[in-house]
């Protein structure tokens, strides 16, 4: 499965974690959850990532700072916000630090989360 | 004769004719003494002839001739002259006599002619002393005798004073002059009896007439009466000035009587104008919020009990300060340089959320307001300064704003992770379910699902009562836009059989809306319609332009469930749901209608609708073909 993508899944809600890692993997993406910022760094240092789903309101380390982090570094992976805050504002913060995409959580379907994700990394 | 002269005497005094009623009454007085004295000289003297008597009657016309001469005299001057000119004619005939016969009458029975007449002239003088004193007399009603009685007494007294002065003057040592005295005496008793009805008659015909044709000046006042009338003209003159002078003071004191009733009134309305001025003091100084008043030079005169409450500091500690120096100045240089400038060179009204330092050093965030009071000529009298400490206002705000936040964020979680359990559980990702076991979950689902929907409405209308969200207006092509929510709406659209007419042929220009709101007020009109319409229905759509007010109005007619008739005042209501639908187990917050009437409100537009239950409704929504306003705002809203 050499052309398997990588997914890092970024949400201390560990359900909702959970319920990503097995929807991605149901549809054959390589995903690993973390769950916080902090660790998430660590593991997109260590591993090479596709895409990361990100949480904003993460202990340690939260969303936002993650975001400046890739963005700063330039690293060469795709971002799709995933977060319950829904303020147009939010939004538009997220994009302008290079946020693929922001789905509301309780808004989307996981299988269009899915969907969404396969078509970024496609 | 005596008679004769009495009839005329009368008529004359009816036509009030004074000179000439005295000039009669002279010749009757004369006439009589004529009589007297020719009587005497028959009874005692012997057929002899009294020259002088028969002289009497012509000295007396001559006397009146002069005086009828001499017209301007008046009252008892003229009678005098009348008499006094009869005696100069008298002893003008005699003279005249005395010359033809060269013998002089009298001689040969007592004094000279010339002594004769002398006392002649004084007898008649006495007449008239005796008649202008004692006949005012007659009008004293002091002297309690009837009128006739003083009549015939001052009648007696001048016969008698007359003959007595006469016969004694010229009979003066003669043998017969007790004889003359006293046939003279007899004789004038009995005449003055004899004319006193006569007098009597024309007194009380002067008394009648009211007239004053008795009322003889005495000698002393005669002489006056010229100055008297230039006096009494005078007088006259000066009691027209008087009056005058008079009718001016009582129409001054008219004008201050009106003044002073003016002044009266006014000082009323003064009184109550600063029972007024009072109650407003009263009302200023007590007022909750901070209000300063200063000169154009920004130094308080004015400050009320607010002060001490907001900011620490005692009004007494205020008044005569700088107003900016008293609560230091938290905000930048250009802050203020900017707020003075407003107010004092551009003369506006300055308003902003400022913050201030209290006396003890902490901050406090006020609304204030800034206003410079100008006279007629655009000169700034003084500022009003109000401030209304907001800091709790702020901080509740801000805590309702965080807690609203968080508690969506926070609902949101677990109800993200119902709804993608369940979903996972419906798709199969835990193993295949049975058709009863899908039908529950997508059940549980569709409830998690509007609770989401719930969620958000609630956050959105937190935000619409706070006034937190912004307006962002830019070109908006709103039929394009309502497209879009067809669009989005399709799936429901096509479950439900729905038919949608949006034939939309006139063109709308584009308009300056926030297209965030214009989404919210679409999509909640569309989807109340495809909701409450039931399969197989229909949905006109259709834009218009309303050129009266100057806006779009939009029409969105349904033949669904309708409003019923009782619940029409309560739809627009918040949490708001109608029996009917509620019975009819659609989905639904009870927020929709709610919150966008509230922003159509706040877009200056209108929204109403006709419905009938149970054969559809039409909502009408207008939007100003201006636009929205811009409003600043910390959040939007969301979909």
């Amino acid at each position: 499965m050499k052309n398997t993508k990588k997914v890092l899944i970024a949400e201390d809600e560990k359900p909702l974690a959970m319920a990503l890692e097995i929807k991605l993997k149901k549809v054959g993406i390589d995903a690993k959850a973390v769950f916080d910022g902090s660790e998430a760094l660590v593991e997109l240092r260590s591993n090479q990532y596709d895409l990361i789903l990100l949480d904003l309101m993460m202990p340690v380390l939260d969303g936002w700072t993650v975001l400046s982090e890739i963005k700063n570094k330039g690293l060469n992976i795709k971002v799709i916000v995933t977060s319950n805050l829904s303020q147009p504002e939010d939004i538009e913060k997220a994009k302008e630090l290079g946020a693929l995409d922001y789905l509301v959580k309780s808004d989307n379907a996981i299988a269009d989360i899915a969907n969404k994700v396969l078509l970024a990394i496609k | 004769m005596v008679l004769s002269f009495s009839v005329y005497a009368y008529y004359i005094a009816s036509k009030k004719d004074k000179i000439w009623f005295y000039v009669y009454m002279m010749m009757i007085i004369v006439l009589v003494q004529w009589m007297s004295d020719m009587g005497s000289s028959l009874v005692f003297y012997n057929y002899y002839f009294h020259l002088s008597s028969v002289l009497l009657f012509p000295s007396v016309i001559f006397g009146m001739f002069i005086v009828y001469i001499f017209q301007g005299l008046k009252n008892a001057t003229q009678i005098l002259g009348v008499l006094i000119a009869g005696e100069i004619g008298y002893i003008f005939f005699i003279g005249v006599l005395a010359l033809l016969n060269n013998k002089i009458p009298y001689v040969e029975i007592g004094l000279p002619w010339l002594q004769n007449h002398f006392f002649s002239t004084m007898a008649v003088i006495l007449d008239y002393l005796v008649l202008v004193n004692l006949w005012p007399l007659i009008h004293t009603p002091k002297i309690k005798i009837p009128v006739f009685l003083k009549t015939w007494a001052i009648l007696f007294v001048l016969l008698m004073t007359d003959s007595l002065v006469f016969t004694i003057g010229t009979f003066w040592g003669s043998p017969e002059l007790l004889q003359i005295i006293t046939s003279n005496v007899v004789v004038r008793f009995g005449l003055s009896v004899l004319i006193t009805p006569f007098i009597s008659i024309y007194i009380n015909s002067a008394n009648k007439n009211d007239d004053k044709l008795f009322d003889f000046y005495r000698w002393d006042k005669s002489v006056d009466v010229s100055g008297y009338e230039s006096a009494i003209e005078k007088s006259s003159s000066e009691i027209d000035s008087l009056q005058k002078v008079k009718d001016e003071l009582i129409q001054k004191n008219r004008e201050y009587e009106d003044q002073s009733v003016a002044m009266l009134n006014l000082l009323e309305d003064i009184e109550a104008k600063a029972i007024e001025l009072e109650k407003f003091k009263q009302a200023v100084d007590n007022v909750s919020d901070l209000v300063v008043i200063t000169d154009p030079e920004g130094i308080v005169i004015y400050g009320n009990q607010a002060i001490k409450k907001i900011t620490g500091y005692d009004v007494s500690e205020a008044i005569g300060k700088k107003a900016g120096r008293l609560w230091r100045k938290p905000m930048n240089l250009e802050y203020y340089e900017n707020l003075w400038s407003t107010i004092k060179n551009k003369k506006q009204i300055f308003e902003d959320n400022i913050v201030n330092i209290r006396k003890d050093g902490t901050e406090y965030q006020a609304d204030l307001s800034i206003t410079p009071i100008l006279d007629k000529d655009n000169n700034t009298m003084f500022f009003v300064g109000i401030e209304r400490d907001v800091t709790k206002e702020k901080e509740i705000d801000k805590a309702k704003t965080e807690f609203i936040s968080l508690a969506s964020h926070q609902l949101r979680t677990p109800l993200s992770t119902i709804k993608w359990y369940l979903e996972m559980l419906i798709d199969g990702d835990a193993g295949k379910i049975n058709s009863e076991q899908a039908k529950f979950l997508k059940e549980a689902y569709a409830g998690s699902d509007r609770m989401v929907k719930l969620v958000n409405a609630l956050l959105n209308v937190s935000r619409i009562e706070s006034g937190t969200y912004m307006v962002n207006p830019q070109p908006v092509d709103v039929v394009t836009s309502f497209k879009n929510i067809i669009a989005d709406n399709e799936h429901i659209i096509m479950d439900k059989k729905l038919k949608i007419n949006f034939d939309q042929k006139l063109k709308i220009p584009l308009i300056n809306l926030d297209p965030n709101l214009v989404n919210i007020i679409f999509q909640n009109l569309f989807s109340n319609a495809v909701k409450y319409t039931l399969e197989k229905g229909e949905i006109d759509v259709d834009f218009k332009i309303d050129k009266k007010i100057n806006s779009l109005l939009i029409k969105i007619k349904d033949n669904g469930l309708g409003i019923p008739l009782n619940q029409k005042d309560k739809i627009f209501t918040k949490l708001f749901r109608a029996d009917n639908v509620q019975r009819a187990d659609t989905e639904g917050t009870g927020l929709g209608l709610y919150l966008i009437k509230s922003l159509i409100d706040r877009s200056k537009g209108q929204i109403w609708f006709d419905s009938v239950e149970n054969k559809g409704s039409t909502f009408y929504v207008t939007l100003p073909l201006s636009g929205m306003d811009k409003k600043d705002g910390s959040k939007q809203l969301s979909r």
